[in-house]
């Protein structure tokens, strides 16, 4: 067969196109010498540039070429294929190709971007990474995307604000939620907090108004005490296991402060963060949701005291049951966790005058209008703020988490909180002296500025200190006015010695991502190396995860306020809604192929497979013989390449990306074309 | 299949592969012997003590940029360590075997 011929006498017919990526590329690269020297390439029909090949104008040429000249085969040296690749396709196709005839070479990232220093180099370059593209493109075949049926349900995993946000939003396109909350309540850390910045609005009405839309749609489906323990599938049919605990109280239970009268446990209260106690009955706050108290199982002794109370509606037997739901896509919502300072940390733990941010918001709602604030029996009259505390440590400066984790990134949100707080602390209380002692101050967001201005109007007083040179917390001398001293080498003042002494100090703590190791294994998702979940790309593929049919939203993700929090769960359910509105999903047809003549069923590609269910071995007939035989599942497939590695038979394949390929590719690039060499 | 037999035929295979690629086969052993002796000068320069990039360079008496990007290599194979720094230059040595 004459090289350049296809098995069905297809003349191989190729276009080549150079792109100078706004000079991104051509400020480097020769492209006119590039394009010229693909010219004397056999097969290749056209070779052209162009300031910008993904623009309308540049789209157009190459739609034009494939009408007029009979191209069957594309190649594009430009920007990387992550970026532009999708688009191409689309114009491959518009012309009536088969969208998998064409083959991106990225000369930008590879080439021109990290050879700058040597312009004849990096156009040799880019003529080597063409030829080699034409000699892929001429062993390409039309591929077909992978076509599954999606149901139209969505699970949301966390019932916080940006979960519940994602649910409503998903439902508003009419496809169905589930919504997975592991506490008894729904409401997550918003529930927890006051007055919010940057509206100054109440926190909790805003998350009620947004639980009762959710509430109010019928296609959403909420189960309060309620964790995901199994999932198999894929995208468009995952099968969903949900462990619910009861609640060990029924809804028409009316008896509720009698029974937590009688209930003799008492815990530390996660609503307050530990500040108080309740009972083992218990709500999370008056008006959560639901407004059905529930039984902490964990500490409940089943002494049965509450069932002397009324009997009726209360059973003290924990007992679980199994939900499975088959849905199309999920959304990980799992939230954050305060960071939670070791007992010694700036006297955290060790003088009960020390206190975090969060404690703080909860003791300022404790106090309710009294117009003194009071703590251990004693008014406040001075208080220090303290920022970064477990945020932007340094290995070796600061000691890391019991973990062994140092968290270097910044929490962002913390800085306004804290002069939000330091506000509102002037505001009911104009005589309190305020200290806010930080390493830096990012009040970044629309309206953020404003807090620290405010503060500053309000007397608030500065102090700033270097991160290897932290402040400390040291008990006051005895008899002293004040509790504690603050003291701290102030940069403001070129490290001037300062003490402040303080009846109260607040840790402004960092976030730290909820500890979610067996969702991470069941979906098969990543976490980073600050331990937040991972994007595939923060620009480009914003909330998805590597995992088809898998999306972030809110703090799994990184540190957010609750307004960055809610536009990233709307995100994640458009690009469910985007995923399951059709009803039917299309993945990139890059996976294994087996080819059944040549497989003998080893089975040593089944052994290779990081994948779960992606290729198994099978029995079928074949010749009119039993035989056993590789099967791929594409769906679950991520092209890997690990079992065309392993097969002995050369029975494997990965479509699109074939072995031929490859060896067309390095043999082009190791033997070259002397008439391609480049020309001073 | 035994592992005797199974080891014939990947060599079997390699040969014919071999076979099927010979000129890119004899080109990419041509340029493997040349980094393999770069390769060699490298490390023994670095056989000693932790070194920095100018510092290999100046005894292997190469451009750092070509050492650069020989350690990087080597690096991400494991076969060098980044075991400290000196001033602004980090520093390499052999991984142990």
């Amino acid at each position: 067969m004459p090289k350049g011929t296809k098995p069905n006498d297809e003349e191989i017919r190729i276009g080549v196109y150079t792109c100078y990526c706004g000079g991104n590329i051509s400020d480097v690269v020769d492209c006119e010498q590039v394009a010229e020297k693909l010219k004397q390439i056999p097969n290749v029909i056209v070779s052209r540039t162009d300031m910008s090949m993904c623009s309308d104008a540049g789209q157009a040429m190459i739609e034009e070429d494939i009408h007029e000249h009979g191209i069957n085969r594309v190649v594009i040296g430009a920007c990387a294929p992550s970026l532009h690749e999708k688009t191409f396709r689309g114009t491959v196709a518009r012309a009536g190709l088969n969208p998998y005839l064409y083959h991106h070479v990225g000369l930008r990232e590879q080439d021109s971007w990290v050879h700058h220093h040597d312009m004849p180099g990096a156009t040799s370059k880019a003529i080597v990474l063409m030829n080699a593209g034409i000699s892929k493109a001429r062993l390409l075949e039309p591929l077909e995307p992978i076509r599954l049926d999606a149901a139209q349900h969505a699970l949301v995993i966390g019932g916080g604000v940006a979960g519940l946000r994602s649910a409503l939003d998903i439902s508003h396109r009419g496809i169905a939620v589930t919504l997975v909350e592991k506490s008894p309540f729904l409401g997550g850390h918003m529930a927890q907090l006051e007055s919010v910045f940057p509206t100054d609005g109440d926190a909790r009405e805003a998350l009620h108004e947004l639980i009762d839309a959710v509430l109010s749609q019928a296609n959403i489906t909420v189960h309060t005490y309620a964790e995901l323990t199994g999932i198999s599938g894929y995208v468009g049919d995952f099968q969903v296991q949900i462990r619910k605990q009861n609640r060990g109280v029924s809804p028409d239970f009316q008896a509720f402060d009698a029974a937590v009268a009688a209930c003799p446990v008492e815990v530390p209260d996660e609503f307050n963060y530990g500040l108080t106690t309740r009972k083992a009955i218990y709500r999370s706050y008056p008006g959560c949701y639901p407004d059905i108290p529930a039984i902490d199982w964990e500490n409940c002794t089943q002494c049965e005291e509450c069932l002397k109370v009324n009997g009726q509606g209360i059973s003290i037997r924990s007992e679980q049951e199994t939900l499975e739901i088959n849905v199309g896509a999920i959304v990980v919502a799992t939230g954050f966790t305060p960071y939670e300072p070791r007992k010694g940390e700036f006297g955290y733990g060790e003088y009960p005058q020390v206190v975090t941010l969060p404690q703080m918001i909860r003791l300022m709602a404790l106090n309710g209008d009294d117009e003194e604030f009071r703590i251990s029996e004693r008014p406040v009259r001075s208080v220090g703020m303290i920022h970064c505390v477990g945020s932007r440590q340094i290995p070796g400066v600061h000691e890391p988490m019991p973990d062994g984790n140092v968290n270097d990134y910044c929490s962002r949100v913390c800085c306004t909180a804290t002069l939000h707080m330091a506000n509102e602390l002037h505001r009911y209380f104009p005589s309190m002296h305020i200290f806010d002692v930080y390493e830096d101050i990012r009040t970044y967001g629309r309206g953020h500025e404003e807090y620290y201005q405010e503060a500053s109007k309000n007397m608030v007083r500065f102090l700033r200190f270097h991160a290897d040179d932290a402040p400390q917390v040291i008990p006051a001398d005895e008899g002293d006015d004040y509790p504690l001293l603050i003291k701290v080498n102030d940069h403001l003042t070129w490290g001037e010695e300062v003490e402040v002494p303080v009846d109260l100090v607040v840790l402004a703590v960092g976030i730290l991502p909820n500890p979610i190791e067996d969702i991470i294994n069941m979906l098969k998702i990543s976490p980073g190396v600050d331990r937040f979940l991972l994007e595939v790309h923060p620009k480009l593929r914003p909330v998805e995860t590597a995992v088809p049919g898998v999306v972030l939203a809110g703090t799994a993700q990184g540190p957010m306020n609750i307004q960055e929090s809610c536009a990233a769960a709307s995100a994640a359910a458009s690009k469910v809604a985007v995923l399951l509105a059709q009803g039917m999903v299309e993945l990139e047809p890059f996976v294994a192929k087996v080819d059944h003549e040549r497989c003998d069923g080893s089975g040593q590609c089944v052994e290779v497979c990081p994948y779960e269910d992606a290729i198994s071995l099978e029995t079928m007939t074949l010749d009119g013989k039993q035989v056993t035989r590789a099967v791929v599942t594409p769906a679950n497939c991520a092209g890997c390449g690990s079992c065309v590695s392993a097969c002995p038979n050369r029975a494997i394949d990965l479509q699109g990306w074939t072995l031929d390929q490859y060896y067309a590719m390095v043999d082009t690039i190791a033997t070259g074309m002397p008439q391609l060499e480049v020309t001073a | 299949m035994t592992d005797k037999t199974a080891a014939k035929e990947r060599a079997q295979l390699l040969k014919r592969l071999r076979a099927e690629h010979e000129e890119t086969v004899a080109i990419t052993q041509e340029r493997l012997k040349e980094q393999k002796a770069i390769r060699k000068v490298i490390r023994n320069v670095m056989a000693e003590k932790p070194l920095t990039i100018p510092e290999i360079a100046a005894a292997a008496d190469m451009p750092s940029d070509e050492v650069l990007w020989h350690i990087t290599a080597m690096k991400k194979y494991g076969l060098v360590v980044e075991v400290g720094q000196s001033g602004d230059y980090y520093q390499y040595e052999l991984a142990k075997e």
